[in-house]
């Protein structure tokens, strides 16, 4: 009996340790924190969301209008044909 | 063992002042539920308590009262993981003074039951393990009512502008 609850204050113990490691690492705890650390960034940069997706559409609007310059100038021009017309 | 009529008026200033806490940490459940699972806990097992010691005998006596402790730390941590509540500081040091509370039933019940077998010769022991154990639960309170503070902004904001 006494050792069985020796064991038990073991695992407690262990148990105890095992849920404070659980909480430190798991997202789902750190919710209030995660808001906090959003609000300072708005504080400083209140059009921070928004600039970071109005810089993507800029890059991915650019790529595009590459790529449709690099399709137009595969075009292969022959001067003969061109001098003909 | 101290003097049984202090020793009842004792228990009944500390349920007091769990059940103090444990209105306080009714106050503000949105902001501290885990200081509230604790004391409530702690309020259910004071309560269990007395109808518990009339049950055990010389040998499973500090046994039970170890035991019973460290039952109360696995429920109040299967309920913490349960409803996904994140640990208090003051809730993990209240979880401190009750693992030492439960070892030193522990030492006690060893030197008493299996090396001396009596309670005579080691009257002294007993007196200064139920002084220590005492002062252990009276901290435990005092961190509760601390952890379970009400703030004045928070409850009175409003009407703190009225005076």
């Amino acid at each position: 009996m006494e050792i069985a609850i020796w064991t038990f204050i073991v695992f407690i113990l262990i148990a105890l340790f095992k849920t404070l490691k659980y909480e430190n690492n798991n997202a789902l705890y750190n919710d209030d924190q995660l808001i906090k650390r959003y609000f300072e960034i708005k504080s400083i940069n209140p059009d921070y969301r928004i600039s970071y997706l109005r810089d993507w559409e800029v890059t991915a609007y650019n790529v595009l209008e590459k790529r449709a310059n690099s399709k137009a100038n595969r075009v292969v021009h022959l001067k003969s044909i061109d001098n003909a017309k | 063992m101290i003097n049984l009529e202090l020793g009842y008026f004792i228990a009944k200033f500390y349920l007091a002042g769990y059940f103090f806490c444990f209105l306080l940490s009714y106050k503000n459940k949105q902001k501290k539920l885990s200081n509230l699972i604790i004391t409530t806990i702690a309020l259910v097992n004071c309560i269990f308590n007395q109808y518990l010691k009339e049950a055990l005998d010389f040998y499973t006596f500090y046994l039970g009262a170890a035991f019973q402790i460290l039952i109360l730390l696995l429920i109040s941590i299967v309920i913490h993981l349960y409803f996904r509540i994140k640990h208090k500081k003051t809730t993990l040091v209240v979880y401190g003074l009750y693992l030492l509370i439960a070892i030193s039933f522990m030492v006690i019940h060893r030197v008493r039951v299996v090396i001396f077998d009596s309670d005579e010769h080691i009257l002294w022991l007993i007196n200064a393990h139920s002084v220590l154990t005492l002062t252990l639960y009276f901290l435990s309170i005092c961190v509760l009512a601390y952890g379970s503070k009400i703030l004045w902004k928070s409850q009175f904001g409003r009407s703190s502008s009225l005076f």
